[in-house]
């Protein structure tokens, strides 16, 4: 694919994409009730579109069958307050996502033997990043485009290699990942995304002053960074998931052709077909196990 | 015996006769020498010959026998094109040609023919470099040509429509000879016959040739101009990537992902107690909730926010403080600088004696063994000393120690060990010697 034509940024302007986990499984068991987080959020999308006229907010939810656009700023008219009680950001936002969740709930019975308790972050990110790139080829002045990821549930190491995989593409097309993480444990996937991609990760530790935490952090458009100090994570957790059993892993096998993981020995590798040679004995094969161990 | 002569003499009549490689032009006419009467003697076969070379008189046969004149006529007129070409006499033929029109149609040149050619060269290969040997022939240069009849050949601009080349007559009956026989002579004696055979013959081969040859030509030029330096190069030695199950690689592995999600979050297990109609009804709920809500006033109390802002400043602070200023700091800066100092001595000490250790090996000498023996005491020695600072130190810091002291103990308790084992393997073989010696 041929990349995008130049990019014009005008430095003061973002477009923000935020995805919103909407993962219900997560949600029945959080501290942090959804309505507040959706209140906070709310404001906290509010305050970005009064930040600059012309930022751009689109939202994305990431459901645990599906994902989709529920707001797009540009194409709904704003400043226009629907029943006098609430903006109309807030209306057609819950609206969207009432509907989406209803398409959701029925994805999932009609696979309802297995079930799946991630979220697809995967999939939220790759529409997320579809979105920039079509911004990228329209007009020649685009906004400075970033990623938030509001997520809770644990990571999907089935996911692995989609996220992996979106998280390069963002770094190859200059887009930061943020990653505001309001589960229990923190997520290795959204440390390596926003570390890879120069984003901001944060784990805000008091769940009821979220709304201050993405104010304080994720408002700042990238230009304002450059001048600012946000907090940086002392770790990042750079543990990989094999793609056998699709396990979190902090130490496995290498395939030196095609850099695939897996965590026991293998004969062959799954992914590109190369054989592998014989270890001499146990001892010499552990010595080639490359460590990843988590830095924090 | 009959039965197969019949066949061998059946086959023969089968077998098509190809045209005579001999040329027209060579039929001389005949003179009797007293008179200036000139006799050409035409047959069958050579007007076949003649249609065929001469596309040009076959048309002009069908279009002016028997309407406008006899074939006899026709063949005369022909016959003195012929012979005003052989005299070389090119202001004659022209001469001639201006006052007899059907003359002038076999001295001219052949129009057919030359649609014919126009045809071939834009059949050649584009790429083709025609001019780079257009003077090879000699033709241009003074006393240079070709030989016919005792007469030399030359090129003359004047009149050049009335004057045919060797080369050409050479190169139509070559063409001819190689297309070979379409028209069966001995079946036709009547000459009109011969003729419609004949057109009939050529109209199928035309029809065969399409209009795909434009193409392949294109084609063949495109193939040909592009500049090989500036193509991407054709065969990179790569290997494709050829995974053998895309669902595989990218999709999640259910079986394993329920397994999985359990063993991070004791909570997931708790939740998946909980239905899925639930889970939705509960989120559905907080929804509506939130709809008929006025966003809550305030979003955030300010003590909280308060909160949130002390909690940032402290670890960004923090991070700049101990982690920003230093960002390759180890293990080893956290100790106190006495501990430290004494774990280095003693790497290094372990180095040196383990150097000395392994390179004694194998024993050869008492003197190696001797040696050996005292790098063993000290290591041991080193050992102890180890293990001592190791319970002097703090308990918080003695983690981190044992942590670094371990690699060394694990290289020392290998050398200790082969040097056992070594020791114990000759004991055991000099008291077998003794036995020996003494049995």
């Amino acid at each position: 694919m041929a990349s995008a034509p130049s990019k014009l940024y005008s430095d003061d302007v973002s477009l923000v994409v935020v995805l919103l986990d909407t993962n219900p499984f997560f949600w029945t068991t959080s501290t942090l009730s959804f309505s507040h987080f959706l209140s906070h959020v709310l404001a906290f999308l509010n305050a970005i579109l009064t930040l600059n006229q012309l930022n751009q907010v689109v939202i994305i939810a990431t459901g645990c069958n599906s994902c989709d656009y529920i707001y797009d700023s540009s194409k709904t008219a704003n400043q226009s307050f629907g029943n006098g009680r609430m903006p109309t950001l807030c209306t057609t936002l819950l609206q969207n996502l009432e509907e989406f969740m209803t398409k959701d709930e029925k994805l999932g019975i009609e696979e309802a033997e297995e079930r799946i308790t991630g979220s697809l972050l995967s999939g939220s990110l790759s529409m997320a990043l579809c979105y920039i790139q079509r911004v990228f080829r329209s007009g020649s002045l685009h906004p400075q485009p970033r990623i938030l990821c509001l997520q809770g549930s644990p990571d999907g190491p089935e996911q692995y290699v989609a996220i992996m995989n979106a998280i390069f593409s963002a770094q190859r097309s200059m887009v930061p990942i943020d990653s505001c993480y309001i589960g229990a444990q923190n997520s290795a996937f959204l440390q390596q995304a926003s570390y890879i991609t120069g984003g901001v990760h944060h784990k805000p530790q008091q769940l009821d002053g979220l709304f201050q935490y993405l104010l304080t952090i994720f408002a700042t458009d990238l230009h304002s960074r450059s001048f600012l100090q946000l907090p940086k994570p002392v770790g990042v957790d750079f543990r990989a998931s094999c793609f056998c059993h699709k396990n979190t892993i902090d130490m496995g096998y290498i395939c030196s052709v095609c850099l695939s993981i897996f965590c026991t020995r293998h004969k062959e590798c799954s992914t590109c077909g190369s054989t592998f040679g014989h270890a001499q004995s146990d001892d010499a094969s552990a010595t080639n196990r490359k460590r990843k161990a988590p830095d924090s | 015996m009959q039965k197969l002569l019949d066949n061998d003499s059946s086959r023969k009549s089968n077998q098509r006769v190809g045209f005579k490689s001999v040329m027209i032009s060579d039929i001389r006419p005949l003179t009797d020498g007293r008179t200036n009467k000139v006799t050409f003697s035409l047959t069958p076969e050579i007007i076949l010959q003649i249609f065929a070379e001469k596309p040009a008189v076959h048309r002009a046969f069908l279009n002016l026998v028997p309407k406008k004149m006899t074939e006899m006529e026709f063949w005369t007129k022909y016959c003195r094109a012929e012979y005003l070409n052989r005299t070389k006499n090119v202001h004659a033929a022209a001469a001639e040609a201006a006052e007899d029109e059907e003359l002038a149609l076999f001295l001219k040149e052949d129009d057919i023919l030359a649609t014919e050619v126009r045809k071939k060269i834009r059949r050649v290969d584009p790429t083709l470099d025609m001019e780079a040997d257009e003077g090879d022939d000699y033709m241009h240069l003074p006393g240079h040509g070709i030989f016919r009849d005792g007469s030399k050949e030359l090129n003359e601009s004047q009149h050049d429509i009335y004057r045919r080349t060797l080369l050409q007559d050479l190169n139509r009956h070559a063409a001819v000879v190689l297309e070979g026989r379409t028209v069966d002579v001995e079946m036709e004696d009547n000459t009109r016959a011969v003729a419609e055979a004949l057109a009939r013959s050529k109209q199928g081969k035309e029809g065969a040739d399409g209009n795909e040859k434009n193409e392949e030509k294109l084609d063949r030029v495109s193939r040909s101009t592009t500049l090989e330096d500036l193509q991407p190069p054709h065969s990179l030695p790569l290997a494709p990537l050829s995974i053998k199950d895309a669902r595989d690689y990218f999709d999640s592995q259910q079986g394993n992902t329920l397994k999985t999600s359990g063993d991070p979050s004791g909570k997931m297990e708790s939740l998946s107690s909980l239905s899925t109609q639930e889970a939705y009804g509960s989120i559905r709920d907080a929804i509506s909730e939130m709809k008929s809500m006025v966003v809550s006033d305030p979003i955030i109390k300010p003590e909280v926010a308060l909160k949130v802002f002390n909690g940032l400043t402290h670890s960004i602070s923090s991070i700049k403080y101990n982690h920003g200023k230093n960002p390759r700091e180890s293990v080893l800066d956290r100790l106190p600088t006495v501990t430290k100092e004494k774990l280095l001595q003693h790497w290094t000490c372990i180095q040196e004696l383990l150097k000395h250790f392994w390179s004694s090996y194998p024993i050869t000498t008492p003197y190696l063994y001797a040696k050996v023996s005292r790098l063993k005491d000290a290591m041991s020695n080193i050992y102890r000393q180890l293990e001592e600072m190791k319970a002097s130190l703090q308990s918080d810091l003695r983690h981190q120690v044992s942590l670094l002291v371990r690699p060394m103990q694990q290289a020392l308790d290998a050398a200790i060990q082969h040097h056992d084992a070594d020791l114990q393997k000759r004991s055991a073989k000099s008291c077998e010697e003794r036995l020996n010696g003494y049995v």
